[in-house]
Parts: C-alpha cells; structure tokens; sequence
C-alpha cells in the first residue's frame, strides 16, 4: 500500500500530475534533508559508535575472537553506510542488490546471531541518544529491516547445516525409497533449502520478495517432470519449520516462518493440481461436450482450448498463494482471459463451463486443496463471465449511449464534435474499471482509477445536467444489455461508483467554496505561521483538499485505500512534530464544519462520517506525539519492575517492550479506516507466535496491555484518551486473549483428545484445525477486520467439510460444543466471550454446512421442479433456478458467522438485481424453491441452528419479493 | 534513482562517505524542493501557459493551422503531455525519465506530422517565454532547461 513515488507517477502517467505527487515528491525532499543530516551525523560519529557498540555486542555474546570482531566491525560500517544512504536518497531500490554480497559473505562465514542481534540493538540504542528524534527514526526503520534480515540469515547459516542435514535425514527415513528413486535427490534438497533460507532472509527487506517469487515460481513450473522434487519439499518444509519451532524459533524467524508457511501450502495445492489436472479437464470437456452437443463448431478445437484453459485458471489461482504471487496471477488470468473469448463460445457454454470446472475440481481434487483455492476461482470465473459478455456488447452500448447523448443534447455536441469521442473514451475506460474490480486483489489499481476520474470530473466541470444524464443512459444500458447474471454483478457496482461521480460533478461547482470555507478562517488565524512557509498559503489549501478529496473517494465501497496510507503518512510526520497541534485540529474542524454547510444531507451523511474518523485521527495522533515517550517508558519501567525475571531471561525485553506499544500505537489508530483494520488483524496474527516463542505469561502481557492503555488514559487529554480508548481497547484486548489461550491450550487439547480419541488421525487433524482456528483467529475477533479475517478461514475450513466422508455433521457439533463449554468454564472476562462465541459459530456454521452440502443438490434439484411444476415463474432452465437457490443457501449459511456480511450482501444484491430488473419481479419459482428447502430442513436437519437458518432464507425470500 | 546516485551508491560498498558525496545528496534534494515548487506553480497557471502559447504559435504559422483538423486542441493536448513528463522529471530530479518515457517515443510522433523543425522549436520557445512569465525565476530556469532538453530531441 506504500507506493514511492516513482511508482505512483508509473501508475497514473496516462493523466497529468495530481496534487498526491506534488506532495509525495515534498515528503521525498524533507525526508532526503533528513537523510542528508543523519548522514552527516553518521559520518562523524561511525568511527566511535559501531566499535563501542559492537564491543558491548561481544561482552554480552561472549564473543572474544579478534577476526571475528574486526571483520563485522568492517561489514557493519559497509551495511550502515548503504543504509544511510539509502535514507539520504530515499531510495531503498539499490539496498538489496548493494549488499548481496556483503549476505553472501555472512553465509558462507556466519557470525554468532546473538552478537550481530546485540550489536545493532546497542548501535542502534547509541543513534536514539544521539541524533534528533526526527533523523533516528527515519534511519531506524531502515536499520530495523536491515537487523532483521541480517540476523535471520545469521541464525540460519549458523544452524542450516544441522537443520538441513537433520530434516533430509528424517526425511529420508519416512520415506526411505526416494533416494532409491532419484539419487540426486538430497543434494538437490539441500541446495533447496539453502536458497530458501537466504531468499527468504532477503525477502524482509524493500522489495527484496523477488529472488523468492521467481525460485517457487520456478519449482512450481517444473512439477510435472520433477514431481518427486516438490513432494520432498513439502516434506522437508514440514520437518523444518517443526525443528525450528522446537529448538530455534524467536522473534526474527516469525516472518521467514510465515513465508515458508505459504510456500508449503501453495506447493502442497500446485502438486495436488499436477495429479489431478487431466481428469479435471477430461470431465469438464465430457460433461460439457454431452450438454452442448451441437454447440461447436469445430470440436477438436474446442476440446482443446477447454482442457487447456481449464488448467490455466486453475494454476493461476495457485500462483496467488505464493508470497508476492498476484502480479503473475492477474497475468495468468487476463491470458485465459483473452484466449477463451478468441473462440466465441456461445455464453451458456462459457458459464456452464466455469461452473463444471469449479464443480470438477472439488470432486476431483479433494477438499484439503480446493479450500485453499476455492474462493479465489469462484472470483475468477465469474470476472471471465463478466469478461466475455462485456468484451461483445462494450462497444456497441459505448456508441448508443454516446449518439443518444448527442441526439438530447445537440447544443453540445453539434459545437464540439470531438467530445462524443471523449464521451466515449471515457465511459469505456469507466465500464472498464467497474468490470476490473471483479479480479481479486485489484482493488488498489481498479478503484484508484476510479476515484481519479472522479478527480477529472470536479476539475473539468462539465454541465451538470449532461453527465448526470450520460450516467443515467450508461446504467439503463448496463441493465439492458447484458445478461442477467452479469448485469447482476455489474449493476451494484456501478450503481455504488456512480454515487461517487454523482457527488463529483455536484462538486464541480461547490467544492471551491467548500475549501475556501474551510481554510479562510485557519488562513487568518493563522496568518504568521503560514506566510514563514514558502507557498505556505497554497499548502493549506491544499492540504485541506487531499483531506477532503481521500475522503471523498472513500465513499467507492472498498477504497479507504488513499485514506489510510495518507493517514500512516500523517501519523509519522506528526511523530517527527512537524505540524502545530492546535491548527491542524483546527483545520479538519473548519472542514468537517463547511461540508455541513454547503453539502447536501444526503451527501454528509456519506462524508462526514468519514471526515469524523480524519477528525479523531488528528486528534488522538497530534496529542500523542509529544507524549508517547514518555508513555512507553513510563509503562516499561513499571511493567519491567514487576516481572524482574522477564528482564533477566530476555536481554531485549525493554527494547522489544517499547518497539511493541510503539507500533500498537499505530495500528491501532489506523484501524479507524477500513484498511487499518485489515492490517491491525495482519499485525496481531504475528503476535501470537511472539507470545509463544518468547514464553510470556497471561500476567505480563495483561499488565504489559492493560497498563499501556491506563497510561494514556492519564497522560492524554480527556479528548484524545476517549478517542485512544477506542481503538487501544479491542487491540488490547486480542492481545490479551491471545495469551490466554495459548495459556489454556492444553486445557483445550484435552477437550479435543477426548472427544476425538474414537475418530480417524485424518479427522483428528481436521477437528485439530478447526480448534486451533477458533482459538487464535478466535481472539482476534474483538475488532472488525479480526472478525472478517476468522470467517474467511472458516469459510475456507466449511469448504473443506463439505467433502468429507467420515467426518459427520453430529460429530462436528458434538466435538465444537465441548469446546465452546470449555472456553465458558475455562476462561474469564471477554477473554471468555471472544472464544465461546468463536466456537459457538463455528459449530453452527461447520455442522449445519457439513450436513446441507451434503443435500444440497438433490434437495434443490426437486425443490426447483416442485417449484416450476406449479407454473408459477418464468421459463428458464432448470441449472438457473438451481443456481440461484444455491447461492442464497450459502448466503443463509455464511450468516451464521459473524463477520460475513459483506459476502451475504454482495450475493443478495446480485440476486435481488436480478430479480427485480431481469425477471420483472417474478420470483415465484424461487421463493417455492426457498419454502420446499425450509420446510425438509425443518423436518430433515437434526443438528445445528436449522431455525435460524430458515429464518435467513425467509429473509431472503422477503428481500427478493420486495 | 539516477545514474549518479546509483553509480554512488555502489562505490560506497568500498570506501567511506566523503564530503563530495554529501553535496552531491544535498544538491539533489535541493531539486526536488525546487522542482516541487516549480510543479506547484506550473500547475496552477498550465491553462493560461499553454493556451497563450498555442495561440501565439499559429499567429506566427498560420498556414500550419489547417494542415490537420482540430491543430490547436492537439498541440494543446501534446503540450500537456510533454510538459507534464518534464515535471516528472523534475519531481524525480532524474532528465532520464521524461526522455525515456515520452520526449525519444513523441520525437517519433512529432516527425511523422511534418510540421518542420523550426515550427516545433519555436512552439516550445515561446512556451519557454511564457513559463517565464509565469513561474517565479529559480523554478523557470529549471522547468526550461527540461524544455531546452525536449527542442534538443524533438528537432535532433
């Protein structure tokens, strides 16, 4: 999300520059100023600080080696001086290829971890005391990387030999024909592992993903001839990580651990594809070649192309698994794409073949594997759906809405020929976006566009009644033209983005006013202050319009994108007290204040809201920064005297303590914006395994946490703590939990144990994932992005139950609801809360998911033809009821968790757009369907909350008849 | 990062930093501030620049004027495109950038419409005047060397 500015200006160069690039390019000179200093400093002091730092190091290490001393003293001067410069030219793009060599020396001769790690925490400690607050932490955060990478490479070249050879060994005693089988084996193994181990060192640092990407990229390229290779890596992985886990494992490796955690999993996907991709594709191509018998042209051709392209999406929803894989995936699937439209198949065969390929894959390649790739093919095939109905008919609505525009408005266009074309130029590259959205993770491209457009229709101030007019043709054409299922996932889209343009050209002409309104006041009071500025007066203009312009592209669903990164970027510059506190508050005020009076309500209601996050962002940050300090050391101070022995055993506990609450701070206070939220759940994932590796107990972390908070409950302003309060309170909070469940594991491993002590060791295992799920994503759940990040695992782990034989819906509630009395009896507080109610949906959803998948088709198959026998709906095939029914039922389903929404609305939208626009209203063979379906639950489904399933589906039934 | 950054970056793996090197950083920086401000300023009156010089420029051709259709709004259109890969440049103190991203592939562009070297060197001449005009003196020196940079490949 933190774009350079370099990448910022290669993104959006089709347009002229935008204020967002004067800005970043302002920050990119204060920052090398910065830097320079720092340098400056750093030249001055280098020959003073690194060797008493490093002598420090060694004391502590109990490193005496002369060699060993000189030669790091020499390597940490190369290292600090790169680093230095990279935050003098604030370009870290050189780092990585920089010091390559200086990693591949450390590998070849490593150096005791703990010296190195010590060495750059007392250097580093050295800098804080001695460089301004503003210079450190900028050279600190790239010091910070740099030790993390540094260090997780020495701890690995110090126990790779023994780590490698001891897994190979393992693994060649589980599986001792593999060496028989290919001789080459171990030492290709363990040349493997020894690259993973150094690109996954040098993937912590800016941009140095790609030498990994490219090495599983790779791997996975030549599973089909090398398939034995992969499975020993999966393999070896496993024994790795498990050794590490055992013997190894602190806070350095928890990233690489991750890394390795994806790398497993998206190799374990792309082998189980590998096995079973001819059978998936030959029962596509039959099933499909016996429905559409005489709908080809020339079948050998499209035996082909579907067999092919059947593989093709399939692999390309593996790539996305892989760390840093989404560039090669949009790839793979734009290609598909493209090539699938080449032969013009009929739309039914398109849509039917899409849905036998997510139909065949599961059957076919078992739910472990299709779990992980489920959703993500779902979202494929339906943007390829979206994709081939809209590359056929965008033209041809383009040109109609365009002559249509100048048929009404003559005095324009007969003027200016030439604006038809921008008409059309523009509604294309409109219609474009809106489509592109549907690509996962394409958000921050897609809806990017979108809002500069947006931008394009405030500066270029175009009548009013003319783009409303045009919006209203493109929307009308939308629901048209297309057909029913695409238009269904257009049109709320659409109709949500046009919201945005509408309130984009009503700004065409107000929004000067607004910004006059809102900066005249601060320009006069604070007169002095600003005209010391050079263009001092044309910054607070237009700061106040980068508030309000991110605000206002905001209101696109899902694009707190600009808002969130500009308010990171706002946190750091108010750290480094660059702003005057009083007029910043100031300045949002009067802003918030002139919306309220020149907007429309309908528009405040979207916007103020969000500029009252802005608000009690700049408030809660301004009135930190001078105080966090303190704060975080008042904390560890009190927190350290009462746990002396945490002091003792981790010779960092005060440093890592600081650098904890430091970046609670941050996360906390951005997850007031939707994209905050996603990356405090990222955040407080990684601090499960800190609490585990470094052996914290409840009472430490619940003093550590609770005392965080009251601290600034009393340093702060009534104001600012309320608004801390908010955020600090759920965090806190998770953290909290997270460590009394780890406390309280074993508790909950011998509810399991007992319970599952009858079951196969393939159930025990999946009972054992579900657990450990509900309890640490479990603990998350106190805020909204821990809440939607614990129902798309679940969602994922439904997906799986769905296809397992033995493993049944009974034993499932059974073994879920000892659980969930467990966290009842076991835990305490909202400790207690979070869990239970994690539990309680997860045994709803998976018991009542488990037993509906397996009913499902049968049941809607005759529910559907009961349904039309009454000859109550219009005369669509039997698989679109079926289809319709299908989704509502997951909707129903997914309700059950909370956290799900979102999903829940995007399928109802669809279906209601559906409904009432394509099928006139006349929903009568579905709403049968959903009676038919309700009623055998009722009778049928002895387990789970089958009424408040029905009442989902009622709802339902009642939201599509409205 | 521009080729001197780059090619410092690299000795630095070898040798400790020198004052030379902290000049060349700071002189960098200065031209992003500069350049900032230029972009600022050139931003607010681009409109006004460039429409007075497309103007001026077909007062002084007129025959030009109808050798294809919509001529001004083109030019207009060009200009800004031109004009505004130069500020990137300027914003990333790196000439390279406009060249190798616009000023080499529009120098193309340009010859194919045949309207002579002399036309386009004096378009962007007077847009250099008027840059002047309107941009405060450090920030037009520098946003016309970067049209200097462009005249030199347009008409090379």
């Amino acid at each position: 999300m933190d774009f350079t500015l370099q990448e910022l200006i290669d993104k959006t160069r089709q347009r002229l520059m935008t204020d967002q690039e004067i800005v970043l390019a302002e920050r990119r000179a204060r920052r090398m100023e910065l830097g320079i200093a720092s340098l400056e400093r750093w030249q001055q002091v280098e020959s003073t600080l690194i060797p008493a730092a490093i002598k420090k190091a060694a004391d502590e290490s109990g490193v005496s080696d002369p060699a060993i001393i000189s030669t790091f003293d020499e390597i940490l001067r190369v290292i600090l001086r790169q680093v230095a410069f990279a935050s003098g030219s604030d370009d870290a793009t050189r780092l990585v290829k920089n010091l390559e060599s200086v990693h591949r020396a450390f590998w070849k001769s490593p150096v005791p971890t703990a010296f190195v790690s010590l060495s750059f925490e007392h250097l580093r400690d050295a800098l804080k005391k001695s460089f301004p607050v503003a210079e450190f932490n900028q050279l600190d955060r790239m010091i910070r990387l740099e030790q993390l990478s540094l260090v997780s490479l020495c701890s690995f070249a110090g126990i790779q030999e023994s780590l490698i050879r001891q897994s190979l060994d393992d693994l060649f005693k589980l599986n001792s024909k593999w060496e028989v089988q290919d001789a080459s084996l171990r030492r290709r193994l363990q040349q493997f592992a020894e690259t993973l181990m150094q690109f996954s060192a040098r993937a912590l640092l800016p941009e140095g993903g790609g030498p990994l990407a490219d090495l599983i990229a790779r791997t996975n390229e030549k599973i089909k001839r090398d398939r034995l290779f992969a499975m020993a890596i999966v393999e070896l992985l496993g024994l790795m990580m498990g050794m590490m886990r055992s013997r190894e494992l602190n806070r350095y490796h928890l990233k690489t651990n991750h890394l390795w955690l994806e790398v497993q999993r998206s190799l374990k996907v792309a082998l189980v594809l590998n096995q079973t991709r001819d059978a998936i594709s030959q029962s596509v191509w039959k099933k499909l070649s016996d429905e559409f018998r005489n709908g080809f042209e020339d079948l050998k051709e499209a035996e082909k192309a579907i067999k092919q392209d059947s593989y093709e999406l399939l692999a390309a929803c593996v790539i996305l698994l892989t760390p840093s894989g989404t560039e090669k995936f949009h790839k793979a699937v734009l290609e598909v794409d493209r090539r699938i439209y080449r032969y013009k198949f009929q739309e039914a065969i398109v849509q039917r073949w899409l849905h036998l390929l997510q139909e065949e894959s599961a059957r076919i390649m078992g739910a472990e594997a299709f779990g992980d790739i489920a959703e993500t093919l779902e979202q494929s095939c339906t943007f390829i759906l979206v994709a081939g109905d809209f590359a056929t008919k965008r033209a041809q609505i383009l040109v109609d809405v365009a002559q249509k525009l100048a048929d009404e408005f003559p005095e324009v266009f007969e003027r200016k020929a030439r604006y038809l074309s921008y008409v059309i130029r523009d509604h294309e590259a409109l219609l474009d976006s809106v489509y592109q959205t549907l690509l996962p993770q394409s958000e921050l491209t897609t809806l990017g566009r979108i809002a500069i457009f947006g931008d394009v229709l405030i500066a270029d101030k175009f009548p009013k009644k003319l783009m409303f007019r045009s919006f209203e043709l493109l929307e009308a054409a939308v629901a048209e033209r297309f057909t029913d299922r695409v238009a269904g996932v257009l049109q709320p889209r659409l109709e949500a983005i046009m919201r945005y343009l509408r309130v984009c050209v009503e700004l065409a002409t107000t929004e000067e006013k607004i910004l006059k309104d809102a900066t005249e006041p601060i320009l006069a009071q604070y007169k002095d202050k600003i005209s010391s500025f050079k263009n001092g007066e044309t910054k607070v203009r237009r700061d106040a319009r980068t508030f309000f312009r991110s605000a206002l592209a905001s209101i696109i669903p899902g694009n707190e994108y600009d808002l969130t990164w500009g308010h990171d970027v706002l946190f750091e510059t108010l750290q480094d007290r660059q702003f005057d506190e009083a007029m910043m508050n100031a300045h949002i005020n009067s802003l918030i204040a002139s919306v309220k009076s020149n907007l429309d309500a309908e528009t405040c209601a979207w916007l103020v809201p969000i500029l009252d996050r802005c608000r009690k962002f700049t408030v809660a940050a301004s009135a930190l920064a001078s105080k966090e300090e303190k704060i975080i050391d008042q904390t560890v101070k009190t927190v350290l005297e009462k746990h002396p022995h945490i002091a003792l055993s981790h010779a960092s506990a005060s440093r890592h303590l600081s650098r904890d609450f430091s970046r609670l701070f941050r996360f906390s206070l951005l997850s007031l914006f939707q994209k905050g939220q996603e990356k405090m759940a990222h955040n407080l994932d990684i601090f499960y395994d800190v609490i585990v590796s470094e052996e914290l107990s409840v009472s430490y972390i619940r003093d550590c946490y609770e005392g965080i908070r009251n601290a600034v409950k009393i340093n702060l302003n009534a104001d600012a703590a309320s608004i801390w309060m908010e955020v600090l309170n759920p965090s806190c909070q998770a953290i909290i939990t997270t460590a009394e469940v780890i406390d309280r594991a074993p508790t909950f491993e011998g509810i399991l144990s007992s319970q599952t002590a009858e079951l196969s060791a393939n159930d025990k295992a999946q009972l054992a994932t579900i657990t450990r799920l509900c309890l640490q994503a479990g603990a998350l759940t106190s805020f909204r992005g821990g809440q939607v990040n614990f129902a798309r695992e679940l969602r994922k782990e439904g997906l799986k139950l769905a296809a397992h034989e033995t493993l049944t819906p009974e034993i499932i509630w059974k073994v879920l609801s000892e659980l969930h009395l467990g966290a009842q009896n076991f835990l305490e507080g909202e400790s207690r809360n979070l869990i239970a109610n994690a539990f309680q949906s997860a045994r709803d959803y998976l018991s009542l998911q488990s037993k509906v998948s397996r009913m499902e088709l049968e049941l809607l198959k005759v529910a559907v033809e009961k349904a039309r026998a009454k000859g109550t709906g219009p005369s669509l095939p039997q698989n679109i009821f079926q289809q319709d029914g299908r989704y509502l039922l997951q909707a129903a389903l997914l309700s059950l968790i909370p956290g799900c929404d979102e999903s829940c609305t995007q399928i109802r939208q669809t279906l209601s757009t559906i409904y009432r626009h394509h099928r006139q209203g006349n929903h009568g063979v579905i709403t049968s369907t959903l009676e038919h379906m309700k009623a055998t639950f009722q009778q049928e489904v002895k387990v789970g909350p089958v009424g408040t399933l029905n009442a989902h589906l009622d709802s339902f039934a009642k939201s599509l008849a409205a | 990062m521009n080729t001197a950054l780059r090619q410092l970056s690299q000795e630095l793996l070898t040798r400790p930093i020198q004052g030379a090197d902290l000049q060349l950083l700071k002189s960098h920086s200065q031209k992003i501030r500069v350049g900032a401000s230029a972009a600022i300023q050139f931003k607010d009156a681009q409109g006004i620049i460039i429409d007075r010089t497309v103007r001026e420029i077909y007062k002084k051709y007129p025959d030009k004027l109808n050798q294809y259709r919509d001529c001004e709004a083109k030019t207009a259109r060009d200009m800004h495109l031109v004009i505004g890969y130069c500020v990137y440049s300027l914003l990333l103190d790196d000439p390279d950038y406009a060249k190798e991203r616009m000023l080499y592939w529009f120098r193309t562009v340009l010859k194919n419409y045949e309207f002579g070297d002399s036309f386009i060197a004096d378009c962007y001449t007077i847009l250099k005047s008027h840059i002047a005009k309107y941009l405060e003196e450090q920030e037009a020196v520098m946003m016309n060397h970067m049209v200097d940079e462009s005249i030199a490949i347009f008409v090379s």
